[in-house]
């Protein structure tokens, strides 16, 4: 538990230096076979390490609620003066001027982060294979054949085995998915809870910076530190709702109906140890939500990729090309991985002149009709509930070979909620062997206080 | 949309988003494209014309039609007369 490694480390019972220095070490042992951090910043830890140090014995650390916890943060966060890529060859040597606002508010409270973590390419994938050019895919804790789950693959590998939490982010479910495969609790927020400056964007309608911890408690003592509107986020919101509690529980037929069968049996066990009312609710749209998404974020993706050319942002070379169009082009290609790519084009071509009502308007249609859905579904029930993922950990090679439109079909129980902004947790069904599996909670936007309750209850009865 | 139309537009694309293709990764492209397409495809089933959408009615609505206008200008109209020879400026050299 976080809270009780704080008091020690405020107490002087841990020495922050040698506990970080031990992190240190660990990370970068287990990144040699792991492959889950871009950046290890040992040296910006142990300088951090000694003035949290110095603070707590001038006894300047008392109200802090993070004091000397060791963080890791997704590669896609900014850090100020740490290498931040987003997974991706075009800013394979990018170095922040500032930091993320929820970077800054975790080390407000005493964090020190020791390394930026693994992803797909600027979050583009389910399952962290579609790492950028020259970038190594990270490998499952439990099972190192198998694939970590994306895209925030390596903040689930790191806190998995480091024992320490992360920033994570999620798109279309790349907080949920890692979490479920590699035996985390993985948090996302609703969308605006947690301020996105500094964050490297996806799809800016949908992206969500969120934790993942080894437990609720710890999850939520990390949300409490970053959430709340931000200045420099026109989005971020402060707002917090509560509704009565029914004790009843949906389970979303359309998502459910696509789980394998293992899946299936070992989420019902675990619905009745929970012991609440529960009833299965169909929503014929949901099935829709895959194809509203991937329409919606290619789109985004495929305007905010277009500032990498080499010149403001992104990798640079001299100029040997005749004009400016071709260096672009030079650099984009090089340096884009084949799915960032795919999602260029594609986005640019459900947004191009004859299309664009066909795909993105529909889609954006579609998207609204989901939430007006889901909305009036929540005056019965307090959450949805489901398995985080339909599959196991696949190993990497058949994730390698599943076509894409298969890979996009494997998002169904990640992508409503994410497409919806509402908030959600995946907290791990143990197991000893690699066939983890979360047991997914979905509250109505901004009810995150219900969310812990619920949450808390469930982790304890799942134990 | 047939094969070479298809074909066409992202080759479009492409070029519009300044990305290039090695031959063999386009065809792989173009192949999976088409895969993707037909799953966004499905959504054609859906009647949501009806609903008081925010973003439909920009799907309705026509576009303009624009007059073709010859653009004049002289750049040299209003320069100072001693800084134009043969309809080219003629300045101090910046370095």
């Amino acid at each position: 538990m976080l809270k009780q490694l704080v008091e020690k480390i405020k107490s002087e019972e841990i020495d922050v230096e040698e506990l970080v220095e031990k992190k240190i070490e660990e990370a970068k042992k287990i990144n040699e076979e792991l492959n889950c951090f871009i950046t290890i910043c040992e040296d910006y830890a142990r300088k951090r390490a000694k003035e949290i140090k110095q603070k707590i014995k001038k006894g300047e650390a008392t109200n802090l609620k993070l004091v000397g916890v060791p963080f890791t943060i997704k590669d896609n966060i900014l850090t100020k003066g740490i290498r931040t890529t987003a997974g991706s060859r075009i800013l394979l040597n990018y170095i922040p001027p500032f930091s993320a606002t929820v970077v800054e508010r975790i080390e407000r409270e005493g964090a020190i982060i020791i390394g930026k973590t693994s992803m797909d390419e600027f979050g583009f994938g389910s399952f962290n294979v579609n790492v950028g050019v020259g970038f190594k895919i990270p490998k499952n804790p439990n099972d190192t054949s198998r694939v970590c789950g994306g895209s925030s693959g390596g903040s689930a590998c790191a806190t998995k085995t480091l024992e320490i939490p992360s920033l994570a982010e999620s798109t279309g479910g790349s907080i949920s998915a890692p979490s479920s495969f590699c035996g985390v609790v993985g948090l996302t927020p609703s969308y605006g809870k947690v301020s996105r400056f500094g964050l490297i964007d996806y799809a800016s309608s949908l992206d969500k910076i969120g934790t993942m911890a080894l437990n609720v408690e710890d999850s939520f003592l990390v949300y409490d530190t970053i959430k709340g509107f931000d200045e420099n986020d026109e989005t971020s919101r402060s707002e917090e709702r509560d509704s009565e509690l029914k004790k009843k529980l949906a389970i979303p037929k359309e998502a459910f109906d696509s789980c394998e069968k293992e899946i299936k049996e070992k989420f019902m066990g675990s619905l009745k140890k929970i012991g609440w009312e529960y009833e299965e609710v169909s929503i014929p749209l949901l099935k829709f939500s895959i194809q509203s998404y991937y329409i919606i974020a290619m789109a985004e993706a495929s305007t905010n990729l277009a500032r990498y050319k080499g010149i403001a942002f992104g990798a640079q070379e001299n100029v040997e090309e005749k004009n400016f169009r071709e260096y672009f082009t030079k650099i984009r290609s090089e340096n884009f991985g084949f799915e960032a790519k795919r999602r260029i084009l594609l986005g640019s071509f459900v947004r191009s002149v004859g299309y664009k009502g066909q795909y993105y308007y529909k889609a954006l249609a579609i998207r609204k009709k989901i939430i007006e859905e889901i909305e009036k579904l929540f005056k019965n029930f307090d959450a949805f509930v489901l398995p985080a993922m339909p599959i196991f950990p696949p190993k990497i090679e058949e994730a390698l070979s599943l076509s894409p439109e298969k890979v996009y079909a494997l998002d169904i129980c990640t992508i409503p909620w994410n497409l919806c902004g509402l908030p959600h947790i995946s907290i791990p069904i143990k197991e000893e062997n690699y066939k983890q599996l979360g047991f997914e909670v979905v509250c109505n936007r901004f009810e995150e206080e219900k969310l812990k309750k619920l949450s808390l209850e469930f982790e304890n009865k799942l134990k | 949309m047939q094969d070479a139309e298809l074909r066409e537009r992202l080759e479009k694309i492409c070029s519009q988003a300044m990305l290039s293709f090695s031959k063999e990764e386009f065809e792989r492209f173009v192949e999976e494209a088409k895969k993707i397409l037909e799953l966004f495809n499905e959504i054609e089933q859906l009647n949501l014309e009806e609903e008081k959408s925010l973003f439909l009615h920009e799907r309705q609505a026509k576009l303009r039609e624009d007059e073709e206008k010859k653009f004049e200008w002289n750049p040299f109209e209003n320069a100072n007369k001693e800084l134009v020879k043969e309809n080219k400026f003629v300045g101090p050299k910046i370095v």
